[in-house]
């Protein structure tokens, strides 16, 4: 098959003859990955139901978040992530997410492969959608319609959560897209507060799209990162939330696997994980129908 | 669940082929080593599923290839271990032939490189370069020809393989 011109076989010869690291050690390796893995997704799901119950991180500092009205939010916001999309005045409710709206793993970019977990539907502000490192108070954003979707996860793997919102009207939408990011730019500092010294967030990076979308869409991405002095290389939760009219996606991986599991952007890669473009733009198109 | 006498065995097998693969597609040696190492430590990690796949050194091969591209990765190696300083594609300079293909195919956009490294080094079938990335056989195939094009516009020859279709 190769040609003699295109020899890649000579060329990869020096990669041939690099020591190989006893198999041993890589098992162990493997073994503390997996242990670490299982440990945070249990932590974060715990994180999530004590903060629903309103007594975690023990600040009371979220009590003066505001509600999640438009003018309040507004205000709230000091950078202006992306252009607003215009505000829809029709009286009736505009249209809500479904389980069709879901992207498919395949679509997400995500390999499938044989053995893997299957995907798990829940509706409400469960456990699953509240698994977040940064949930702080769901029922707050005032959605309509909530259906959460974990991707690749079940057993011991966290996998990712792909929480479909669907709101009255777009500026509720816009509003609680707002209340998402301000949970990810205090994430940092909450984290601290529980003893994660080198809790720390960053909110509100804007994606751009790989592709055509709906008018109007828009999508940002959050993450935060805490680690005990005692771990090698921390956690890390990604997130990243698409607008489209009156309704939101907020899809987060409480990361050991997802950090890099990436594709190529085909366009401007101006966010940590190139897939996030790719699946912002599937996403905003599923739920622009 | 594969045990660890099947895992050793595969690993021995496939640690090299990984490494070389990765290798080409991002010209850092130590790099290609990271990557195929931790994709390694995943599937043993993964080792419950990994062992109903028909493929696990496609799933391997596919873990380390998104390693290696991934910018994330990237920052918090930087952020964490200082930043790794690139090496030369090839380290023999007495073989100017094999210098200039290396410097050609890093020219080249990254999923065009990754197709052919997959079709010209792995020996992929088009149709298996399709299923393991996701994509159509005619972006495949398109890949492979704007690869093998270029990559004879920029040794100055004409490849065998670029008056061939795949």
């Amino acid at each position: 098959m190769p040609t003699p011109d295109l020899d890649l076989h000579d060329l990869a010869r020096p990669a041939l003859g690099v020591p190989i690291p006893s198999a041993a050690e890589i098992r162990r390796r493997g073994g503390v990955r997996r242990r670490n893995r299982l440990i945070a997704s249990l932590s974060v799901i715990a994180a999530g139901a004590v903060l629903a119950t309103g007594i975690a991180w023990g600040t009371g500092q979220f009590d003066a978040l505001p509600t999640p009205l438009p003018s309040a939010s507004a205000t709230q916001e000091s950078r202006p992530a992306w252009s607003e999309p215009p505000v829809g005045s029709s009286p009736s409710p505009g249209p809500q997410p479904t389980w069709s709206s879901f992207p498919t793993q395949k679509e997400l970019g995500y390999p499938v492969f044989g053995g893997q977990q299957p995907e798990v539907d829940e509706t409400g502000w469960t456990d699953q959608a509240k698994a977040s490192a940064c949930y702080v108070d769901g029922a707050s954003l005032g959605a309509r319609t909530v259906l959460s979707r974990n991707i690749g996860g079940g057993g011991e793997a966290a996998g990712e959560t792909l929480v479909l919102l669907g709101f009255e009207d777009e500026s509720a939408a816009t509003a609680a897209r707002k209340r998402i990011a301000e949970w990810y730019r205090s994430c940092g500092d909450r984290l601290q507060e529980k003893g994660n010294p080198m809790g720390r967030s960053e909110a509100g990076t804007v994606i751009k799209f790989d592709g055509k979308v709906p008018t109007g869409a828009a999508a940002e991405f959050h993450t935060v990162v805490w680690k005990t002095p005692k771990q090698e290389w921390g956690n890390f939760e990604n997130a990243s939330v698409v607008q489209v009219g009156n309704q939101l996606s907020w899809q987060f991986f409480p990361a050991f696997d997802a950090p890099d599991n990436n594709c190529v952007a085909t366009g401007p890669d101006d966010v940590p994980m190139c897939e996030v473009a790719v699946q912002a733009t599937v996403i905003a198109r599923k739920l622009g129908g | 669940m594969m045990d660890e006498t099947a895992f050793d065995a595969f690993y021995a097998a496939s640690y090299h082929k990984v490494v070389a693969q990765v290798y080409l597609t991002c010209g850092n040696l130590a790099e290609a080593q990271d990557c195929a190492q931790e994709a390694f430590v995943r599937a043993w990690d993964r080792r419950k599923s990994l062992e109903s796949d028909r493929h696990p050194e496609a799933w391997v091969r596919t873990v380390a290839h998104r390693l290696s591209i991934s910018r994330w990765r990237k920052m918090r190696r930087s952020l964490l271990l200082g930043d790794h300083t690139p090496e030369p594609v090839s380290d023999d300079p007495d073989v100017p032939q094999r210098v200039a293909l290396a410097a050609a195919l890093r020219e080249l956009p990254e999923p065009t490189r990754h197709v052919m490294v997959l079709h010209y080094y792995v020996d992929l079938a088009v149709s298996d370069i399709a299923t393991e990335l996701g994509i159509p056989v005619g972006t495949v195939k398109a890949r492979l020809s704007r690869g093998r094009t270029a990559l004879a516009e920029r040794l100055g020859v004409a490849t065998a393989a670029s008056a061939s279709s795949p």
